[in-house]
């Protein structure tokens, strides 16, 4: 999918698929993936294919599903991983929510959202919102409690449905949706 | 009239206009198509990878085996439209409007039809996994020989909108609400109709007791 400049491919990874995605900047061909949950060949061989360096790995937050296919990530690409705090060991960088991460000539937005695990982060290019399980179509993700529950209600109100209507979301679970549609009809929000 | 390859020597392919025409490519990828205007002509086959097709305008048209793969269709306007054999795989057709259409065997998965708006519309034949059609508006249509797993309708409105022969397997109906609707001989097993309304709606042949989840269902008469 090419929007503006960036491609974005959504690919099902691991044992207990998820929604992985890989962006990259369509100038400079500087990638990343987003929520490594497992590694396959068609993700190899699109990545030889449109001449992607990966440079990085975003994580939105630490559980298995979302981290189980890093290391073959990293064993083939020189890459750095990107995470909330204490979500994933490995990851060199530590976000907070906030911070600009350079993708080429992209440039990614850290947002917090927390709830579904303490330091869930968003990640935001463009006209394009990567939910991880902050925010799924029609649903949000679960939590331990009832104060993470509204805390994540409340961060995802805050820094993702206050991104323009037309924001497309890419949650880790099921299908895509946008910020407009989430905003007016997600039950969890109404 | 037949289309050549004249839409595809341009890099950009928007702002088209199709009167009577037919237009059929091997295929095309990423591709700016949109804003394209179409009346009495067929589309397809015709395979689109990382497209954009918004805002496109169709008026009694047929589009036929068109393949959608991570493709941008957002806030087209089909009415009078014959949909057969779509294909659309982790693409947006968001914010839609489709009038008098009939969509038959279609394939989907992943894809969003979010805020759609369907008018006296006919789906029949198709299989849909893990679609989104949350927030749509549904009148005076017809579901029918429909195959759904996982597809959610949250805060969709259905009014005079039959489902016929469908099944129905852990669709999403959270919120959502039927005004003078039928259920023929649907498979409801793990559905959830959470804080659904009803009115005048008929379960006919159809367990509403399949559903995972009626907590908060109002209006259900049995």
């Amino acid at each position: 999918m090419m929007y503006a400049d960036m491609v974005v491919r959504r690919f099902s990874v691991g044992s207990y698929p998820i929604n992985g995605y890989l962006v990259a900047d369509a100038k400079t061909r500087i990638g990343a993936f987003i929520d490594p949950g497992g590694f396959s060949e068609e993700i190899a061989g699109f990545i030889r294919q449109r001449k992607i360096s990966l440079r990085h790995l975003f994580f939105t937050h630490g559980h298995w599903d979302h981290t189980e296919g890093m290391g073959e990530f990293m064993e083939r690409y020189s890459v750095q991983g990107y995470a909330g705090k204490n979500e994933v060991r490995t990851a060199s960088h530590t976000l907070y929510g906030g911070e600009d991460i350079e993708l080429g000539n992209l440039r990614f937005k850290a947002l917090s959202t927390p709830g579904h695990t303490p330091g869930g982060i968003s990640y935001y290019c463009g006209n394009c919102v990567f939910s991880g399980d902050a925010l799924f179509c029609g649903s949000v993700g679960e939590t331990g409690s009832t104060g993470a529950a509204r805390l994540q209600l409340d961060r995802v109100r805050e820094n993702i449905f206050n991104l323009p209507d037309q924001t497309l979301v890419f949650p880790a679970h099921g299908p895509m949706t946008t910020v407009a549609a989430e905003k007016y009809a997600n039950p969890f929000f109404r | 009239m037949s289309f050549s390859k004249a839409n595809t020597d341009d890099p950009d392919g928007s702002d088209r206009i199709f009167f009577n025409t037919d237009v059929q490519e091997a295929g095309d990828f990423s591709r700016d198509l949109s804003f394209w205007r179409l009346s009495g002509s067929s589309i397809g086959p015709l395979k689109l990878t990382e497209c954009r097709l918004n805002h496109w305008r169709a008026d009694n048209c047929r589009l036929q085996k068109l393949s959608l793969d991570h493709c941008l269709g957002e806030h087209g306007f089909y009415s009078d439209c014959r949909f057969d054999s779509l294909s659309a795989c982790s693409s947006f057709l968001t914010g839609s409007h489709f009038v008098n259409c009939q969509i038959s065997k279609t394939v989907s998965e992943l894809n969003s039809f979010g805020l759609c708006v369907f008018s006296n519309s006919k789906l029949s034949g198709s299989r849909f996994s893990e679609v989104s059609f949350i927030g749509t508006v549904w009148r005076d249509c017809e579901f029918r020989d429909e195959r759904y797993y996982f597809v959610r309708f949250p805060s969709s409105v259905f009014i005079n909108t039959r489902f016929v022969n469908c099944s129905l397997r852990k669709v999403i109906f959270r919120k959502a609400t039927f005004i003078n609707c039928r259920f023929e001989s649907c498979d409801l097993r793990e559905s959830v109709f959470h804080n659904a309304q009803l009115t005048e709606t008929v379960f006919e042949q159809t367990d509403i007791h399949q559903a995972a989840n009626l907590d908060g269902i109002e209006g259900l008469k049995l």
